[in-house]
C-alpha cells in the first residue's frame, strides 16, 4: 500500500508499504529506518526550527523529527539501530524573503539527526529544483524523483 | 475597509481542523485511510462558481442547519469512488451518499466545537444539475463564499472535494459572534481585486500571443501555510516568479501547464527551432508583461507604484513551486492570502496565476477593493458626462 506523506506530516509504518511525498521545493523529506524491526517513517517538513511550542510539530525539523521518531519507538524501533535518509532544500526560487530556507532546513535536520544520535546514512540535497519522494521502509530504498530528471535511488 | 485577515484565517484553520476531522472519521468508521490534504476558505467570482466546484459526475449534497447552516457539495472523483465501493462491498451509488454523512459529520464537529448550539445534518442526496448547486448557492455581491477541504485516499490518490457554501446569514451571525471586526459586505470587496486581475490577466495574455484568451475562473483564497502546495498539483508547470515592491510587497507566480513542452515558447517564437534559452526568455518575458498588467492596476487603485524584482524562470513541479513560496512566508504567517486566476490560453495552454500577498500587508487588498470601486465610479461619471460609446468597458483601466 502507499502511504501518502503531506507538508508538515509524517507517517511511520511497520509493515511493506511505500511512504510517499511530493512537491518538495525548499522543504525537507527525513526517512528514518530500522531495519531489523522493519519499522520506517517518512517527514515532510517546512521549516527549521520551531519557536517554542507549536500547534503542528510536523511543520518543523526539529519537533517534527522528535515527534515521529517517538511514534517509531511505539512500534517497536530501537534508538540505537536507526539510520536515516535525508531529501529536499532547494534553492529553485531567488526571493529576498525566507532567507535560504532551503539550506537552512538542510542543516536542522541534520542537526536534529545527530542530536538524536542517528546516523545519517545518504542524503541528497540543495540545487534549483523540486523532489518527490518515495521511502521503501522494507528495502530502505529512498527514490527521488524530479521533472525532467532520471529517477535516483539512496 | 480593512478586514481583519487574521480572523479571516480562523476560520481556515478551523476548516482544516474539519477537513482532518473528516479524514479521520472516514477511516475510523470504514477503515480507508485518508488525510486532508488541502483547506481553504475562499472568496469566489459567483459567475465562475460552477467551474471553481468541479465537473464530476459523482456528487452528492447534504444540508446542514444550526450553529453554522449551509450546504456540503462533495465532489468524488472516479479513484475515490470505485475505492470505496470496492472497500465498503457496495454499488458506489450507496457508497457515496454514506461516505458524504461520514465525512459531513466530521467536519461540522470542528464548526460546532466552541458553540453551544449544534449544528444538525440532513440525508445527503444526489445532486440532478450543475445549475442546482450553483442557484442555490449564497452569493453576496457576486462573491460567493466556500469552505473548501479536499479529502484523499491514501492508497489511490482517489479525492473527494469536501465544499461548503454557508448560507449568507448563517455566517454573517457566525462572523459577529466570533468577535471578528469585518463585515462580510467587507470581505465579499475581495474578489473584485481577484476579478479584475483576471481580466487584465487575460487581455494581456492575449495581446501579447495572438491567442484568444478565455477566463475559466478567478478566486481568493485564505490558506493555512502548509496547505499552500496543494494549490496546483504535481505536474510540470513553466513560467516565471517575482517579487513586487512598495505599499504592498507581493510573491507573484505566473505559471502555464501546457499539453505539451514548449507549447508557449511556440506561441511567441516564429523560428521553431530556436534554442531552449531564447523559449525561456520568451516565457518569461511573458509572465513579466501579464504581472506588470495586473499590478498596474494594483497600483492605480491605490495612487501609487507598485515595482516588480527580475523575474525567476520556473520549470517545475506546481507543488514544489508553491511549497517554496510558502516556506518563505511560513516564518512570518500561519495563514496567508492567494488571489488566483486561471485562463486558457488557446487548447493546448492553461495560465495560473498565483499571487501571494506579503502577510503583513495583505489587509491593503481591501483598499485595493475599494480603489478599483472608486474607478468605476470615475468612468461612470465621465460617460455619463461624454456619453459611454463602449457600453462594454469595465472601467478598470486595460490600458494601465
Amino acid at each position: 500500500m502507499t502511504i501518502r506523506v503531506g507538508v508538515a506530516d509524517w507517517r511511520v509504518t511497520d509493515d511493506d508499504s511505500l511512504l510517499v511525498t511530493s512537491g518538495l521545493g525548499s522543504c525537507v523529506a527525513v526517512a528514518v529506518h530500522d531495519a531489523d524491526a522493519e519499522v520506517g517513517g517518512l517527514l515532510h517538513a517546512m521549516l527549521p526550527e520551531a519557536d517554542g511550542p507549536v500547534e503542528n510539530p510536523a511543520k518543523y525539523v526539529d519537533s517534527g523529527l522528535d515527534e515521529m521518531l517517538s511514534a517509531m519507538m511505539r512500534l517497536g524501533a530501537s534508538p540505537d539501530n536507526l539510520i536515516a535518509k535525508l531529501a529536499g532544500g532547494s534553492s529553485m526560487l531567488d526571493l529576498s524573503i525566507g532567507d535560504s530556507v532551503g539550506a537552512r532546513n538542510v542543516a536542522a535536520a541534520e542537526r536534529a539527526l545527530a542530536d538524536a544520535g542517528v546516523e545519517l546514512l545518504a542524503s541528497e540535497t540543495g540545487g534549483d529544483s523540486g523532489r518527490s519522494v518515495s521511502f521503501s521502509p522494507t528495502s530502505g530504498d529512498v527514490t527521488i524523483d524530479r521533472v525532467d530528471t532520471e529517477v535516483l535511488v539512496i | 475597509m480593512r478586514v481583519d485577515l487574521d480572523a479571516v484565517a480562523s476560520f481556515s484553520q478551523t476548516g482544516d481542523e474539519g477537513g482532518q476531522r473528516a479524514a479521520d472519521s472516514l477511516e475510523g468508521l470504514t477503515g480507508i485511510p485518508a488525510t486532508c490534504e488541502l483547506t481553504r476558505t475562499t472568496l469566489v467570482d459567483a459567475d465562475g462558481l460552477s467551474v471553481f466546484l468541479g465537473t464530476t459526475s459523482e456528487r452528492v449534497t447534504v444540508s446542514f442547519d444550526g450553529a453554522l447552516a449551509g450546504r456540503a457539495v462533495l465532489s468524488f472523483d472516479e479513484a475515490f469512488a470505485d475505492h470505496v465501493a470496492d472497500e465498503l462491498g457496495v454499488d458506489a451509488d450507496l457508497a457515496l451518499p454514506e461516505v458524504a454523512n461520514i465525512l459531513t459529520s466530521g467536519f461540522v464537529d470542528a464548526w460546532a466545537a466552541d458553540d453551544e448550539e449544534t449544528i444538525d445534518i440532513q440525508p445527503p442526496e444526489r445532486i440532478g444539475s450543475e445549475q442546482d448547486v450553483v442557484q442555490e448557492a449564497a452569493i453576496l455581491d457576486d462573491c460567493a463564499f466556500v469552505f473548501e477541504s479536499r479529502v484523499v485516499l491514501s492508497g489511490t490518490r482517489g479525492t473527494c472535494r469536501f465544499a461548503v457554501l454557508p448560507d449568507v446569514d448563517s455566517f454573517e451571525s457566525y462572523v459577529a459572534e466570533s468577535d471578528a471586526e469585518f463585515s462580510l459586505a467587507d470581505l465579499a470587496a475581495h474578489i473584485r481585486v481577484a476579478s479584475v486581475s483576471a481580466d487584465a490577466v487575460a487581455s494581456h495574455l492575449e495581446a501579447m500571443t495572438g491567442v484568444e484568451a478565455t477566463l475559466v475562473e478567478s478566486h481568493v483564497d485564505f490558506v493555512p501555510v502548509e496547505r499552500v502546495p496543494s494549490l496546483l498539483d504535481d505536474a510540470a508547470y513553466e513560467g516565471a516568479i517575482f517579487e513586487s515592491e512598495g505599499v504592498i510587497d507581493s510573491v507573484v507566480a505566473i505559471l502555464f501547464d501546457e499539453a505539451e513542452s514548449g507549447a508557449v515558447a511556440s506561441l511567441l517564437l516564429d523560428d521553431p527551432e530556436a534554442g531552449s534559452a531564447m523559449a525561456e526568455s520568451a516565457v518569461t518575458e511573458l509572465g513579466n508583461i501579464t504581472a506588470s498588467g495586473f499590478l498596474d492596476e494594483w497600483a492605480n487603485a491605490l495612487e501609487t507604484t507598485i515595482d516588480i524584482s527580475t523575474p525567476s524562470h520556473v520549470r517545475d513541479a506546481g507543488t514544489a513551486v508553491l511549497d517554496t513560496v510558502a516556506a518563505a512566508y511560513g516564518e512570518r504567517a500561519d495563514t496567508i492570502a492567494v488571489v488566483n486566476a486561471s485562463i486558457e490560453l488557446g487548447p493546448d495552454v492553461t495560465c495560473r496565476v498565483c499571487t501571494f500577498p506579503s502577510p503583513e500587508d495583505a489587509d491593503q487588498l481591501g483598499d485595493i477593493a475599494d480603489g478599483l470601486v472608486d474607478d468605476e465610479d470615475a468612468v461612470d461619471a465621465v460617460d455619463a458626462v461624454f456619453g459611454d460609446d463602449d457600453s462594454d468597458d469595465d472601467g478598470a483601466g486595460e490600458d494601465a
